[in-house]
């Protein structure tokens, strides 16, 4: 029993990483597969996946490559999924930490700011900020950071609070280390491998609604995200649905895969040393 | 007797300044049942070179007291003096400078320990800390440290989890040595060993004073343990110093009555020799 | 004679897939009705793992490999766990270390404790619940009718292991295993909760298996004792023999590590230490597995593991008629 989810934990693991890389693949190598333009028309427009030899996935209703499409796509929904997702982390540890270690009043004051982000409905707050900003990359990656912050400075301010009683911080108070180093150098390191586990939920969070922006129109209209292309295949939803089809399966397996990758990652970094006891 | 006459030169002697003292030391604090008064005015006397046993049960404020002299809890009054300056009410900055001469040992040497730090780091942190030496001569004093407490040099690349507990317990009273204090508070720091470790580490800190001539705050729920090395003994119950005598006198002619239900609830380790007052253990 | 109420012979459980992993390598004890037998060692020596083992508890991972285990003149099923359901609680009884482990937060006391009757016993709830009114003023749990009532978080350390003894003792069970049943207690309630031990067991005629590091409990308590070190035991005898005139290295180790009044020397160490520590699982030495830490280890000492002779396991041990 015990070494079947063994292995099918590693199994799994294994498959999301594997599809991490390919799309980590495609977005590298977008320029170079398809050196031009994922906007230009290419070919005759809808035709079918499989139907011409130069457009192996087919054609949107403009004569785009769907193919183009999705390589290029990865490369903005990565982008804006791993930014945010970095951004988010940054300030949600330092919210997280200071207002964990110190209590009080610090404690209060961080916490209520946290809360009146979460307790605006995320994609509202996103979709806000792009519209007052106007669509533009950096504008996406900054809203995505603003709804996603509090998770992990509530998760943060948890672990640092249990921490900060543990002897070893006592211990590195009666020495007389500085509170910022107490933080950074002695909390933080423990505190790491559950922020990694919840970065990589948050990356995928973070290429959803990136998608549900464009597919609203709110994506930056430089760009071609997987989002835009479902926003633009909805039309033709009854007679050529594989255009929201390609890019939603991409949409699918990506965030599949960085679940599967967070999952192996709590595996790995988690099985806290217990070997307490005789 | 010798023993005794050893420790009357600590007590008696007044004209040696004490190197830590307390002051009608309070403190209480809100828990989520009410405003707690752990510590109701205590007051001690560390003398140079002695072990001081804080000695009580579970809540009776003993933890609370440590914390208090260590600056990790802020008490409501009194003073805590260390070489004849205050503590209480310095900043965490000020503390700083006065950390150096007053360091402790953890009662878990699981806990006390940062699990990702190796061990030469994590004996060497107090000195970089501190600013003392140069790199060089740090990794020399945290080799000879370790030789001092009775670890393997080249067990410096280890990480605290690849050793017992006794181990564990070396590597933190290598830590605390760092900075050459002249007072150790060591709470509670061989309860969680088994007795052949015990001993060791309890030999250990007692070759240590006797070289390098530290004050032990040595506190702990053993009356037992205490009265095989400490010079003098205080009783500790409900937030308050009930007795205090050198350690001998304390379990030979107890006085406070909380002292003599303690002594006759210990179990003596020898199945002719029935507690106390030569009542029988748990049979009447 | 008649035969033991509960006898080991031959206890081995090793790591699972692992048969270089022994954890016991044949232990051997064996306790009379009414009779408290101490097993003693330090963590890792094995003492906690043949209880489990005894109750069919093992660990996740770990396999009985060998050995007979009877209680009350029949085997006991210990691989059966539906079967060994009926004796645990009816006819073992057992108190752990950590009184808040063993209760479950959500029940009040009277609902947990009768659970423990209603689980072996088809009686009304009334009438186990006067059961429980019983057995909570056996334990001389205060006001025990306002006790069954709260919950564990209300209670005091020592009131909560009166209760888990309360649990232990519902089914008047014939033998009770308290596997370090004071060790998270202050000094005075464990006076308290090792008369009422004491008390319980002239009262009902009950066997204990006291498993313990502490040597002052077992002097005051046990009538025999079994020392225990890296997974077998290496002495056993009448307490009273045992601290008079201890035969193995351990034992005599162990004794003299212990503080007790009146032993300290000026100018010397306070106490007596045993060099090293108990070896790991994978480190463990040829031959006798105390002989990197014993002073009087010898040639033959490295080449066999020396057999249980006349109450103790030691090449080098003298026999009990020459110590004075």
């Amino acid at each position: 029993m015990r070494s079947i989810s063994f292995i099918l934990r590693h199994w799994t693991t294994a498959l999301g990483i594997l599809l991490l890389a390919a799309v980590i693949l495609m977005a590298l190598t977008a320029h170079l597969v398809f050196p031009g333009d994922p906007y230009d028309m290419v070919g005759a427009p809808l035709t079918w996946p499989g139907e011409s030899a130069d457009t192996l996935l087919g054609t949107d209703s403009l004569g785009r490559d769907m193919a183009a499409g999705l390589f290029y796509g990865a490369r903005v929904s990565l982008l804006v999924g791993f930014a945010s997702a970095l951004v988010a982390a940054i300030v949600g540890v330092l919210v997280g930490a200071f207002a964990g270690y110190y209590g009080g009043w610090t404690d209060d004051v961080l916490m209520r700011i946290t809360e009146l982000f979460q307790t605006t409905p995320q994609f509202m707050l996103a979709l806000a900020v792009v519209a007052v900003l106007g669509p533009s990359v950096t504008v996406i990656i900054l809203s995505l950071s603003a709804v996603s912050w509090p998770a992990v400075a509530r998760l943060v301010r948890g672990e640092f609070m249990v921490m900060r009683e543990r002897a070893f911080v006592h211990g590195c108070v009666v020495a007389g280390m500085s509170d910022l180093r107490i933080i950074f150098a002695q909390i933080l390191p423990n505190v790491l491998p559950v922020i990694i586990v919840m970065s990589t939920i948050l990356v995928a969070t973070a290429i959803l609604m990136e998608s549900a922006l464009s597919f609203l129109g709110f994506g930056d209209p430089n760009v071609l995200t997987w989002g835009t292309m479902i926003g633009m295949g909805r039309g033709q939803l009854r007679d050529a649905w594989y255009i929201i089809a390609i890019p939603g399966v991409a949409l699918l397996l990506t965030a599949l895969a960085l679940n599967l990758v967070g999952e192996g990652l709590n595996d790995a970094l988690n099985p806290r040393l217990k070997q307490r006891k005789g | 007797m010798t023993s005794s006459a050893m420790t009357s030169v600590a007590t008696t002697s007044s004209a040696v300044t004490p190197v830590l003292s307390v002051r009608d030391l309070h403190c209480s604090f809100e828990t989520t049942r009410g405003r707690v008064h752990a510590v109701k005015g205590v007051s001690l006397d560390l003398h140079p070179g002695e072990t001081l046993a804080l000695v009580g049960e579970s809540g009776c404020g003993k933890t609370t007291l440590a914390r208090c002299i260590l600056g990790l809890q802020k008490p409501t009054s009194g003073k805590v003096l260390l070489d004849g300056n205050n503590l209480v009410g310095l900043s965490r900055r000020e503390a700083r400078r006065h950390r150096p001469r007053m360091q402790c040992v953890f009662q878990d040497p699981f806990a006390s320990l940062n699990p990702r730090k190796r061990v030469e780091d994590l004996i060497r942190e107090p000195l970089d800390v501190q600013g003392i030496g140069t790199a060089v001569e740090r990794r020399r004093q945290v080799l000879e440290l370790m030789e001092r407490v009775g670890l393997r040099p080249d067990w410096g690349r280890r990480f605290p989890h690849e050793f017992s507990g006794g181990q564990r317990q070396r590597i933190g009273i290598a830590r605390a040595l760092s900075l050459r204090p002249a007072v150790l508070i060591c709470d509670e720091p061989v309860s969680a060993l088994d007795v052949s470790v015990q001993a060791q580490i309890v030999n250990l800190l007692w070759e240590l004073q006797r070289d390098l001539g530290m004050s032990y705050l040595f506190i702990t729920h053993d009356l037992m343990l205490v009265e095989n090395f400490a010079d003098r003994v205080a009783m500790m119950y409900q937030g308050q110093i009930v007795e205090e005598g050198p350690a001998l006198d304390v379990w030979r002619n107890p006085q406070h009555a909380f002292t003599r239900s303690l002594i006759d609830a210990i179990p003596i380790p020898d199945p002719d020799v029935r507690l106390g007052s030569g009542r029988s253990a748990f049979a009447e | 004679m008649s035969a033991p109420l509960l006898s080991i012979a031959d206890l081995k459980v090793r790591i699972r897939g692992n048969p270089q992993a022994r954890l016991l390598r044949g232990v051997s004890l064996s306790i009379d009705r009414g009779e408290t037998l101490a097993v003693v060692g330090e963590s890792g020596c094995g003492k906690s793992l043949t209880s489990l083992a005894v109750m069919g508890l093992l660990p996740d991972g770990l396999e009985k490999s060998g050995g007979v285990i009877r209680f009350d003149g029949a085997d006991l099923p210990v691989t059966d766990n539906e079967a060994m359901r009926k004796v645990r609680g009816r006819r073992i009884g057992m108190v752990f270390q950590e009184p808040m482990a063993a209760l479950n937060p959500v029940f009040s006391i009277g609902d947990q404790v009768a659970e423990v009757i209603h689980e072996h016993e088809a009686v009304s709830h009334a009438a186990a619940m006067a059961r429980v009114v019983d057995l909570l003023t056996q334990v001389q749990l205060p006001e025990p009718a306002r006790i069954i009532h709260e919950y564990p978080h209300r209670l005091s350390g020592g009131q909560r292991q009166r209760v888990v003894i309360a649990m232990a003792l519902a089914c008047r069970p014939d033998l009770l295993i308290a596997d370090e049943p004071t060790t998270a207690l202050d000094v005075t309630v464990q006076a308290q909760i090792m008369r009422l031990l004491h008390d319980l067991q002239d009262d009902m005629g009950i066997a204990i298996l006291l498993i313990t590091h502490n040597l002052g409990l077992v002097a005051q308590m046990a009538d025999r004792v079994a020392v225990m070190y890296a997974g077998r035991k290496v002495e056993e005898a009448t307490t009273r023999m045992l601290f008079a005139a201890p035969q193995h290295p351990y034992t005599r180790g162990l004794l003299a590590a212990t503080p007790r009044p009146g032993r300290r020397r000026p100018g010397e160490p306070p106490l007596t230490e045993i060099p090293g520590v108990v070896p790991a699982i994978t480190e463990m030495p040829s031959g006798c597995r105390f002989r990197p830490r014993c002073m009087l280890a010898s040639d033959i000492c490295a080449l066999e593991d020396p057999p249980f002779v006349d109450g103790v396991a030691c090449h080098r041990a003298v026999s009990r008629e020459l110590v004075p």
